[in-house]
């Protein structure tokens, strides 16, 4: 961990409890850079996050207000505490069974109000702290606990979700794309609506083990030739674009 | 048929309450009758309970409302053998009649229901719909039959009847609810 | 931590009013200083939120039709921690679903006001009609261990006053304070008395301090806000006194659930109401709460003036239950007699107190209680043969 980043986290309730080559710590990482880069005032900021690892991320380890709420409702939790406190900058940080799968009708709504809350969701394809069970961001055919032979049912696309359900501003990266992760990040910080960034982050103990990806360097390899930038996409043929997701800044309006 | 028909219920000797009951169906106002007599006996000094039946919100279906004023607190605020009943549609005069308290009177819409013959209890036929349409608006014969029926039984006085409409009516509605008001309370003297 | 307490003018004109219950319950929580409201429609609450529209705009506080129930009440939590008075309206069905906040904000302290206007269920039920089911769900609803506080108002002026005094409470001892009125007294009109002026029990800051643990006897620590740079740390999870995730720490978990119980249970004798009419001689004792209070005395009424020691003792909380109260009242009576608009509920909970049997008289038709039910149900009871004795 950075030193720059000390003065932002609860350095007493380190290490993290993620596991090794999960890519939950480098979101964590780019989150604080991001706040600190859109200038925001963490005495103003309030981080709100669900049931499930990524909600980890910022309870307990942001020297922030922090909200550890029920699963699944910590967009309804933080449009609360935003409504009654608009100077607060509500950040909603969770994974993507607890935004999309039991809370995906509070994500869907608060898209449509467009309120200007920013969710980020640590997407890992897969229900990590319950053991690793099937998920409806799991690609088709990848195994879990609960989908060992292969994810039969049709993924959600989060961002596609968001994006017509009447967010703002919706953006995708691998949390190996850093750089491009902590501006879009910045920006959605920044962004006065609805906000809605996608980190696709690599789970190796409990997804990766059944898919054959056991390290943070295979997540790495795949995670490359899956997630194509933008840029690069929109020169993709249909054919060229099938199984594979554009990253980037998708939607700003 | 004048006041002098009209004997005051043996129920409202022994206990000094009215139970009233206002029938017909939605879209009539019979939710506003209820609560414009409840609300005048509550201006004049009274203790007032209305309550009504609800249902889906769907014109046309039968609805009534109670109302049960005292000059004492009233425990049960709802109405049980009405002492009087006011009835705006055939069906709801059907259902009601056998339940009002021997020595009772019922008040009907003389276009809206056709009364049997009961031992023991005063009718009285008032045009309110006839005056309503009259004042070119059916939709306040509901203030017509409250206002005759205060009119010709004398419970509430008239000027605490005026100022509950008043309070109540929509201003865009006051000066044809006057107006309605002004005609049933001229019923008493027909 | 001890309330203070400040009497404002009230914001609402004093003055009588005739009015819904639905809609003096929204008036009362604009007089408590409510300045948040997320609801989702349901019937026969629906009144009551369509009121309180008017009134946030009026007064300046915020309303916001949330998703669903379970959205509203996690909204409540949040808007409560960003400093706001939160209340929502709701009915069995909406209860159900929000029972998850209901344990989130028990176990975080969160104080926060639900008016349940009670029908008849289970399920969906009959939708306008009454009932009044939901005692045990508002106090065991939620799964585990914690304490709430259940009003249950028996007229319009008292649901005014019971929103007023479940915002109080619920901010003096940091819990969820419910107001379980009824259909039949959500949709009853009655004249409300707005008084002059109206008391608001605040928590007092104390900067710094742990959120979530005291030493103050009464066991309710002191509440800050988020945005005050105190940087809190909430979860549902198990937690110190700062707030921080212990889910593997057995004391610490003693403690919490320990002090969560025993803050309101050590103080019962201070927050439960009840009332007593005729108890002081009754042989014939009626238990009853809400809408069925109101024919449970008008049988004592009547049955006074046939001669008959008839009492009614009446919770005005039904959560706590005035134990101490109830055991007086009843110390002399023959028969207990508990009519109300469920299958026995609260008969449970007397018979619990009591150690004795009672009477149950369930009405469960969808209709409010009826003085006829309780005439019918005390026949078996021979008092006829008491009349004049």
């Amino acid at each position: 961990m950075s030193r720059e980043l000390y003065p932002n986290l609860r350095l007493e309730v380190f290490p993290t409890p993620f596991c090794a080559g999960c890519g939950h710590g480098i979101l964590l990482g780019a989150m604080v850079r991001a706040v600190n880069e859109a200038g925001l005032d963490w005495d103003r900021i309030l981080f709100v996050s669900g049931i499930g690892c990524a909600a980890w991320i910022p309870s307990p380890h942001f020297a922030a207000d922090t909200l550890h709420t029920t699963h699944g409702r910590p967009i309804a939790f933080g449009t609360g505490a935003l409504l009654a406190n608009p100077e607060l900058k509500v950040v909603v940080i969770s994974g993507d069974g607890d935004l999309a799968a039991i809370g995906g009708n509070h994500l869907i709504h608060a898209a449509r109000r467009n309120l200007p809350l920013t969710v980020v969701c640590a997407n890992n394809h897969v229900y990590g702290m319950t053991g690793g069970q099937v998920a409806p961001t799991t690609p088709i055919g990848d195994c879990t606990q609960t989908s060992p032979w292969g994810a039969e049912e049709p993924p959600f696309d989060l961002c596609r979700l968001v994006d017509g359900a009447g967010g703002g501003y919706v953006a995708r990266h691998t949390v190996f794309q850093i750089w491009q992760l902590i501006r879009s990040l910045t920006r959605a910080l920044k962004f006065d609506g609805f906000s809605f960034v996608e980190a696709v982050s690599p789970c190796p103990t409990h997804y990766g083990k059944l898919n054959e990806i056991p390290t943070l360097g295979d997540f790495h390899r795949r995670m490359r030739g899956l997630y194509i930038d933008r840029k690069r996409w929109d020169k993709l043929s249909e054919s060229e674009r099938e199984g594979k997701v554009p990253t980037g800044e998708l939607i700003s309006r | 048929m004048g006041p002098a028909l009209l004997s005051i219920p043996q129920s409202a000797i022994r206990n000094p309450q009215w139970e009233i009951l206002i029938c017909g169906f939605g879209g009539q106002g019979v939710l506003f009758a209820g609560e414009l007599l409840g609300r005048a006996g509550m201006r004049a000094g009274m203790e007032a309970a209305q309550s009504a039946s609800y249902g889906a919100e769907a014109r046309g279906s039968a609805c009534h409302a109670g109302v049960v004023l005292s000059s004492e607190q009233i425990p049960y605020p709802k109405v049980r053998r009405p002492d009087l009943l006011m009835a705006m549609s055939q069906a709801g005069y059907d259902k009601f009649v056998p339940s009002v308290e021997s020595g009772g009177t019922v008040i009907y819409d003389a276009d809206l229901v056709k009364p049997k013959q009961i031992e023991g209890i005063g009718q009285v036929s008032v045009g309110a719909t006839a005056a309503a349409t009259e004042l070119g608006r059916r939709g306040i014969a509901n203030v017509v039959m409250v206002s005759a029926a205060v009119a010709l039984t004398g419970i509430i006085p008239r000027e605490a009847l005026r100022q509950a409409l008043e309070e109540q009516s929509p201003s865009a509605y006051l000066d044809v609810n006057l107006n309605a008001l002004e005609a049933g309370w001229k019923m008493r003297e027909s | 931590m001890k309330p203070t307490i400040e009497r404002v003018p009230s914001p609402i004109p004093p003055g009588e009013y005739f009015l819904l219950g639905d809609e003096a319950s929204a008036d009362g929580a604009v007089a408590a200083g409510c300045n948040f409201f997320a609801g989702y429609p349901i019937t026969p609450a629906s009144e009551l939120m369509v009121r309180v529209v008017h009134r946030m705009k009026e007064f300046g506080g915020t309303f916001i039709q949330m998703e669903d129930e379970i959205g509203s009440i996690s909204a409540m939590i949040g808007a409560a921690w960003a400093g706001a008075r939160a209340m929502t309206a709701t009915s069995g069905p909406g209860l159900s679903l929000m029972l998850e906040g209901i344990g989130y904000a028990a176990m975080t302290e969160t104080p926060l006001v639900v008016v349940d206007i009670q029908r008849a269920g289970p399920s969906t039920g009959q939708a306008t009609r009454p009932g009044s089911g939901d005692v045990f769900q508002v106090q065991f609803g939620s799964h585990s261990d914690y304490e709430i506080i259940a009003l249950a108002p028996w007229s319009v002026q008292e649901i005014f006053d019971h929103t007023i005094l479940a915002f109080n409470l619920s901010e003096a001892y940091r819990v969820p304070a419910f107001v379980m009125a009824d259909e039949s007294v959500g949709h009853l009109r009655e004249k409300l008395t707005v008084p002059e002026t109206v008391e608001r029990w605040h928590r007092p800051a104390r900067p710094g301090a742990p959120p979530f643990d005291t030493d103050d006897a009464d066991g309710v620590p002191p509440m800050p806000a988020f945005g005050q740079g105190e940087r809190l740390l909430v979860t549902g999870s198990t937690h110190d006194a700062r707030g921080l995730r212990k889910t593997q720490d057995s004391e610490v978990h003693r403690r919490l659930v320990e002090r969560l119980v025993g803050k309101i249970r050590r103080a019962a004798d201070k927050i439960t109401r009840w009332e007593t009419y005729n108890t002081e001689d009754a042989e014939l004792l009626f238990v009853a709460y809400g809408f069925s209070a109101r024919a449970a005395l008008d049988v004592v009424m009547e049955l006074r003036r046939r001669g008959v020691r008839a009492g009614l003792f009446r919770p005005v909380t039904v959560w706590p239950f005035p134990e101490r109260a109830l055991i007086e009242a009843a110390a002399g009576a023959k028969d207990i007699v508990v009519p109300e608009m469920n299958w026995g509920q609260m008969t449970r909970e007397v018979e619990r107190v009591l150690h004795r049997p009672v009477v149950a008289l369930p009405q469960v038709d969808g209709e409010g209680m009826r003085p006829e039910t309780i005439w019918q149900g005390i026949r078996e009871i021979d008092v006829v043969s008491r009349e004049g004795t």
